[in-house]
């Protein structure tokens, strides 16, 4: 009989995800803060409402700076590389008219295919740590988007008056209710789970991250391997800049500035290793859900948005501290 | 006369001002296990560096299958199959067992256009090699950190046997290892000789050395002092050889 062996190793087999404490995280504020907030409104539809709408543009950067830290480095420069795509197609379509499609494209090969692969090459070829070398960008790509803002002037983007469809396809809603850019995020995470865990590429990126030396013995191009995972990430921070840009109907150039840290924390809280080698695109966005539920959750209970950063470190601490228990109880089982 | 597999002549080193090695000339024949010894600094792992394309040597001739070659990476080297097994640095923790096995070579099945990894294919072909090998690992999606370090050379052994290397050089293999361990990698390397797998054993330890190779060579301050069949020699002899100079 196969079953009954299945699900004898169903326990170790839940602990052994990489995502275990992190769900028992969630799960566990979800129903905490329902519990508390007055009248059980933690869960209702205008709050759900809430979360579907904003969490989508942080979680995708969070998922691809899994990807990224996966493969051993990280990225400070995202809420930069953020702004200067929404500052881009701002400028692009409402000061020269530019059609919204051919902004969006101009945008994401600039600021996210470009910026990415400036970030990967710097950290690659001339061998500066991913920290100063995407700190340095961070600041590069802000002051690039505040020269072109015009001293960082708020831009108007409003491509749905004159084009619909387009404002819909990133942030309409389909089915009933959902925002559209929910539906990306799942689409985005399905893409990036099946390239980590199911392509030889996701292999590489594991191997690199975790023990880069043997990677090379084994053949592989570990510097090919970060810079398309830095491209990746400047891609999709890009992108969700869009995405918000389109929905708040505004391009803001000081926008996201602490973006970077959120999203490395998201991934962090997700079981993802800063040293490189462990983590997971579910972890991730389970992670980054974390921390807006929490943010959610203090709001509806009324307490002060300071009060939400002085929780987001205790839950740092406290997750990491969480996931490094669980893997020690595995290696010692 | 058989041919030999790898041929290295009149090799020189330097580095700066020292002369890291002086003028050696080595060889392996097809299937042959040698013992390379000597003490810290004698040269060894510059030999072999420069055999597998770490770092290129300043003077001297190798030759592969009777060809002239001098490989400017270690990838190319195992490309030609010349695979070097470092204890540190054969296998990533992180991976599960399949997943290192086929690092950089891959089993791949296609979906429409898109290739996709086989993990299935992977993890039986995995689990036939080790256990072919006597190895008894628990899960094939078990992490090479769980594994003890007798299990993780075997595992290297494995994949460079599984993918059909002509010379594995096994820099310390026994190093840090139990006693049950080590018997384990020794027979692992016999092995490798019943397959017509050449291979160069270093080692500090002139008894396992001394155990399995069929011909040792001994070098002393970058120069080759002894190249003998085992069968000639005694433990003896060649720790005076290393350590009287």
């Amino acid at each position: 009989m196969i079953i009954p062996a299945r699900i004898k190793r169903i326990p170790s087999k839940i602990l052994s995800y990489r995502s275990f404490s992190v769900s028992v995280i969630l799960v566990g504020m979800i129903i905490g803060f329902w519990a508390i907030t007055p009248e059980h409104k933690f869960i209702s539809s205008p709050v759900i409402d809430i979360f579907l709408t904003v969490s989508p543009m942080i979680t995708i950067v969070t998922i691809a700076m899994a990807l990224l830290l996966i493969s051993g480095e990280f990225d400070l420069s995202v809420g930069s590389i953020y702004a200067l795509a929404s500052a881009i197609v701002a400028i692009l379509y409402t000061n020269h008219g530019v059609n919204p499609v051919i902004a969006v494209i101009i945008a994401l090969t600039l600021a996210g295919v470009l910026g990415g692969f400036i970030n990967g090459i710097v950290v690659t070829k001339l061998r500066i740590s991913s920290l100063i070398a995407t700190l340095a960008t961070m600041w590069i790509y802000r002051g690039a988007t505040l020269l072109i803002t015009e001293e960082g002037r708020e831009i108007p983007y409003y491509p749905g008056k004159m084009f619909p469809t387009f404002e819909k396809f990133f942030c309409g809603k389909i089915l009933g209710g959902l925002p559209v850019q929910f539906l990306w995020l799942i689409v985005i995470a399905i893409l990036l789970w099946i390239l980590l865990e199911h392509t030889k590429f996701g292999n590489w990126i594991f191997a690199t991250g975790s023990n880069k030396e043997s990677a090379r013995m084994m053949g592989i191009n570990t510097d090919r391997v970060k810079i398309i995972c830095f491209i990746l990430v400047g891609f999709l921070a890009a992108f969700a800049g869009i995405i918000q840009t389109t929905r708040i109907h505004i391009a803001a150039p000081w926008t996201a500035q602490t973006m970077n840290l959120e999203a490395i924390a998201g991934a962090v809280v997700g079981g993802t290793l800063l040293t490189g080698g462990v983590g997971s695109i579910l972890g991730a966005v389970l992670g980054a859900f974390s921390l807006r539920v929490l943010s959610l959750g203090l709001v509806m209970m009324g307490l002060s948005p300071y009060v939400y950063m002085v929780a987001t470190g205790v839950l740092l601490i406290l997750a990491v501290a969480f996931n490094e228990l669980v893997r020690r109880w595995m290696s010692h089982r | 006369m058989v041919s030999a597999l790898v041929e290295m002549k009149n090799i020189h080193k330097w580095f700066g001002s020292v002369h890291a090695l002086k003028g050696v000339d080595f060889y392996v024949n097809p299937s042959e296990i040698v013992g390379l010894v000597g003490d810290n600094g004698a040269g060894k792992s510059t030999l072999i560096k420069i055999l597998t394309g770490v770092i290129p040597a300043d003077k001297g001739e190798i030759y592969f299958n009777g060809k002239k070659i001098s490989f400017s990476s270690p990838r190319e080297a195992r490309d030609n199959g010349i695979e070097t097994i470092y204890q540190e640095q054969a296998l990533a923790d992180d991976l599960s067992v399949t997943r290192n096995m086929f690092l950089g070579k891959e089993i791949q099945k296609s979906i429409g256009p898109i290739k996709l990894l086989d993990h299935k294919k992977m993890k039986k072909e995995s689990e036939r090699i080790l256990s072919e090998l006597g190895l008894k690992i628990p899960s094939m999606d078990q992490e090479v950190r769980f594994c003890s370090g007798g299990e993780r050379e075997g595992i290297a052994i494995a994949r460079a046997m599984y993918f059909k290397a002509k010379l594995v050089i096994l820099d310390e293999p026994t190093r840090a290892l139990g006693v049950a361990a080590v018997r384990r990698v020794l027979s692992l390397v016999k092995e490798l000789k019943s397959r017509g797998i050449a291979s160069v054993f270093i080692s500090h330890n002139l008894h396992h050395v001394y155990s399995i190779a069929d011909r040792i060579v001994v070098l002393v301050r970058g120069e080759k002092v002894e190249d003998i069949p085992k069968k000639e020699t005694s433990i003896r002899e060649l720790t005076k050889l290393i350590i009287r100079r």
